[in-house]
């Protein structure tokens, strides 16, 4: 199990775009399954007109997939600082709507690993609803070197 | 089931889309502004545009420039994305779609570039949804 304090170590990502809540299963290097609470206190929830559809867009749903999807690399990649990008994805497909209250859990599995590119597959669900389904998704680890010079300033 | 794109839903960017060209080979432009919420985030002290917000940019150019017999549209899949380069608060986004029908199905190729480089390619498929707003 990975608490939200462990994510925080594991990804860079912050508010408001940190999308991934907890890791509930982990088998490392093959897959996990995490949640990610859906509520109303978005800021994408603010100024929102009467009337608006309150589904949860679809592509940040998508996001906190991949984040769980970091998150299933950065938990055993602890040698080198950095992140994983997503290079690209295919095959999302959306099925019922997410909405502030829900939980979504998400599964993520690996597919395959290669020297700094994995490849992802696995989908989301409320409780027993299908949510997304995500055909593949490939991530390629940056060293932080490359992504965050004032951290390396920082240790030098 | 179907995402319904209509213009009536949450947005998870500030930035607006604004069609410079409407038709089968539409152009829209998106400004990235650095002041856009998700940069707090994605990441401290090095702000990046995130990738599945450059998805997003692509459905609201298509809620906008799919043909008018068509609209609202729902989206059904996103068949592929691929990002190729890095996009930064400042950059003006150019999205480029190319619109096709086969029958009840409408797909949409989208090619987004900065100023810098090409910085994704995107395709949609999509359907109609029937309801007149």
């Amino acid at each position: 199990m990975i608490d939200a304090a462990g994510i925080r170590r594991l990804l860079p990502h912050r508010y408001p775009i940190l999308l991934v809540d907890r890791v509930t299963q982990l088998v490392a290097g093959q897959r996990l399954t995490a949640l990610k609470a859906v509520t109303g206190n978005e800021p994408w929830y603010a100024e929102v007109a009467p009337g608006t559809d309150l589904a949860y867009p679809p592509t940040l749903l998508i996001e906190s997939w991949v984040q769980a999807a970091a998150v299933l690399v950065a938990s055993s990649n602890t040698e080198q600082s950095g992140v994983m990008l997503l290079g690209s994805m295919s095959g999302v497909t959306f099925s019922d709507p997410v909405f502030p209250g829900d939980v979504v859990t998400h599964r993520v599995r690996v597919f395959r690993a290669l020297s700094d590119t994995v490849i992802f597959e696995g989908d989301s669900t409320v409780y027993d609803r299908p949510a997304m389904t995500v055909q593949q998704a490939v991530l390629a680890f940056r060293p932080a070197a490359q992504i965050r010079p004032s951290t390396t300033e920082e240790l030098t | 089931m179907a995402v319904q794109l209509s213009q009536n839903r949450i947005r998870p960017a500030r930035a607006e889309v604004k069609v410079l060209d409407p038709g089968e080979r539409a152009v829209t432009q998106v400004e990235i502004r650095a002041d856009e919420p998700v940069f707090a985030g994605h990441y401290p002290d090095f702000p990046i545009f995130p990738g599945v917000l450059l998805v997003e940019c692509v459905l609201r150019s298509a809620e906008l420039t799919a043909p008018p017999q068509v609209q609202p549209v729902q989206l059904i899949a996103i068949d592929s994305v691929r990002l190729l380069d890095v996009v930064l608060p400042g950059d003006v986004l150019t999205v480029e779609l190319k619109w096709e029908h086969s029958g009840e199905v409408l797909s949409c190729a989208a090619k987004l570039s900065t100023a810098r480089a090409k910085v994704a390619t995107v395709r949609l498929k999509l359907a109609s949804s029937g309801a007149r707003p």
